[in-house]
């Protein structure tokens, strides 16, 4: 009997193993300071990857695979929200189950300005915010634009509100 | 007041701005005390906005995954020594059909984060039956 199961080249999964080791903690990040639960978004970084996956053998583009990424965990992200799925969380909530464990002096240490900074977060529009963390990811600027699918044009000046808003609240 | 535009600024901090742009910035933080200060300002901002997205995410290594771990494999080892001698005649009535395959697998993907040091991988040899299906896992 024909098997209708197509062998998977072996780089094309080294190749998504060797990314989701570089962007599974990012693409974490993102959601989990975006408000989204930790569980949840690791099942939303989980898709990302399968996407990718499918995206790759499929002979998708190969060009900007990051903001491609972060494109797919934005959107599945809004989509949970819109659906009325995402239950909204506090990124120091989380924290505090998990990062209290993994270095209690320095969270202690950091407490205060984490605190600060928090509710600082919380002041800034969706897209001020999605912009500022991406950035903390190391993500440039055309990278950004296409993961939030905004012109490219407005990121410096949503990056200059969010951190002058920032700054104002956490006294830098 | 300085007349340069904070987002050129935060551009130029982030390696946004490029040729002749890039260098007019730069020649005129150089010179304003201002900017100077406000860069800092940016700078810090943005580590601890990096800090912070990283505690917010951070995983728990429990002491204690340590030695169970370290523990594990110290009566495994000694496990496997002491009924190997027992066992190799059965072994060797049943050899599989086809030679073994050295295989590696990461710790970190079997145990829990944190319980292996980085790096660590078990190795032995997979064997497989005449069918091609594994029936064996050796550790080397």
């Amino acid at each position: 009997m024909a098997s209708n199961i197509q062998p998977v080249p072996f780089a094309q999964t080294t190749e998504v193993e060797s990314l989701f080791r570089e962007w599974r903690s990012p693409l974490e990040r993102y959601l989990v300071c975006s408000g989204m639960a930790r569980d949840e978004a690791l099942d939303i970084v989980q898709d990302t990857f399968l996407r990718l996956h499918q995206h790759l053998l499929a002979g998708g583009d190969r060009a900007n695979l990051r903001a491609w990424a972060f494109r797919v965990a934005h959107n599945a992200a809004l989509n949970r929200r819109k659906s009325g799925a995402w239950r909204l969380t506090s990124p120091l909530a989380e924290a505090s189950r998990t990062a209290v464990a993994a270095d209690p002096e320095r969270l202690l240490f950091h407490k205060e300005r984490f605190r600060r900074l928090h509710a600082a977060m919380k002041e800034l529009t969706s897209a001020e915010r999605a912009c500022v963390l991406l950035r903390s990811e190391g993500l440039r600027y055309r990278e950004i634009a296409e993961a939030l699918e905004i012109p490219m044009s407005t990121i410096a000046d949503h990056l200059d509100r969010a951190l002058r808003k920032l700054g104002e609240k956490c006294n830098v | 007041m300085c007349e340069l535009a904070r987002s050129r600024l935060i551009a130029w901090i982030d390696g946004e701005l490029e040729g002749a742009e890039a260098l007019a910035v730069s020649a005129h933080v150089e010179s304003c005390p201002t900017c100077q200060g406000e860069a800092r300002a940016i700078r810090s901002l943005s580590r601890d906005i990096g800090e912070y997205a990283r505690a917010v995410t951070a995983r728990p290594r429990p002491a204690s995954y340590k030695w169970l771990a370290a523990a594990a494999v110290v009566v495994l080892s000694v496990g496997l020594m002491w009924i190997r001698p027992e066992r190799e005649p059965a072994v060797s009535e049943t050899r599989p059909a086809h030679p073994g395959v050295l295989v590696a697998v990461p710790l970190d993907e079997v145990l829990p984060v944190g319980a292996a040091p980085p790096g660590a991988m078990l190795v032995g040899y997979m064997d497989f039956d005449a069918t091609g299906q594994p029936s064996s896992f050796r550790v080397q």
